[in-house]
């Protein structure tokens, strides 16, 4: 065979071969763009039932969220909350332990004797009369009755008259004193713990704000 | 000689091609059957399931993925509620003395 006639034949046969492959590519192409078109056009079918689906259900799909998300809001709050109330009682916590100390003399940034004077002369003014029974724990008491004399001085010179006092038997607290008329009509407690829960009722925002958990 | 055998791979290469154009028309035919089909198919089962949705079933599985999408944000809020609280803790730590301080002053009336 001549060596022409081979060459013509294989090119004949790479063109004819080159033909047919690019027949074949150019049907795998279309065919996976008619597939992709096919699952392009099925999935917007199933979007499109589904979006109706929850247009269908969608106030049972909100309550779902409303309970789920609404339980998540509410437990978040009493977290909240209860972080408030921890914070706050650790603050009258600790003052109460500041006033046992103050109580007990043993700071000596306060004159407790002072604050004892104070609380049985606002203790009184509010009463009224002339004649008092005062109560108090026993170390004050012993205290006051060693120096009833100044006491009775300071609540003449207040009140402006004559004043009796009695010192009744010692009570538990860790200061303040509570005070009686003689009839017992009138009584004022002003102990330190009474004092205390007065303010925790009466300033406990404030002390919220001042914490930064209000 | 040689022109006989030209021809006759000719011939033979003809049918090759011939073949390979029926055999990419199949290709897709067969890609557009398969993708009536999948479209069909979609139709049929999307139809079933608003069909069922209409009558307030088969709607479990929406019903347990709004649950688990909920869940998801729900555990994301009380995560914040959580970051929130550390950090109220952490600020009172800083301004419990002065608030300390307040309270004792208005017992005392100081």
């Amino acid at each position: 065979m001549k060596q022409s006639t081979i060459e013509v034949e294989a090119k004949l046969i790479e063109r004819i071969m080159e033909r047919r492959n690019a027949l074949l590519a150019s049907a795998e192409a279309e065919a996976e763009n008619i597939l992709k078109a096919a699952d392009e056009e099925a999935g917007k079918v199933r979007e499109e039932a589904d979006s109706l689906i929850l247009g269908l259900i969608g106030s049972e799909l909100k309550a779902i969220g409303d309970r789920v998300l609404g339980g998540a809001n509410v437990e978040g709050r009493k977290m909240l909350l209860e972080v408030r109330e921890e914070v706050i009682s650790r603050g009258f916590d600790e003052a109460e332990k500041k006033l046992i100390e103050i109580g007990a003399g043993e700071d000596k940034s306060k004159d407790y004797w002072d604050i004892l004077k104070k609380l049985i002369v606002e203790a009184c003014s509010s009463i009224g009369g002339r004649e008092f029974l005062i109560s108090a724990n026993k170390r004050d008491t012993r205290r006051l009755k060693r120096r009833s004399n100044e006491v009775k001085k300071l609540l003449k010179k207040t009140l402006g008259e004559d004043i009796d006092i009695v010192f009744e038997e010692p009570i538990e607290c860790f200061g303040g004193v509570v005070v009686r008329n003689k009839e017992g009509t009138k009584i004022f407690y002003n102990t330190l713990e009474g004092r205390l829960l007065g303010v925790r009722r009466r300033i406990e925002a404030e002390i919220s704000e001042v914490l930064g958990v209000r | 000689m040689e022109i006989e055998r030209v021809i006759s791979i000719s011939e033979k290469l003809q049918e090759l091609l011939k073949n390979a154009e029926k055999e990419a028309k199949e290709i897709v035919a067969r890609a557009r059957e398969q993708a009536e089909r999948m479209v069909s198919e979609a139709k049929v089962e999307a139809e079933r399931k608003t069909s069922l949705a209409r009558l307030g079933q088969g709607i479990d599985e929406y019903l347990r993925e709004e649950e688990e999408k909920a869940t998801k944000e729900a555990e994301e809020i009380l995560k914040e509620f959580q970051k929130r609280s550390e950090a109220s803790k952490q600020a009172a730590k800083k301004r419990l003395e002065r608030a300390v301080e307040l309270i004792v002053n208005e017992v005392l009336m100081a």
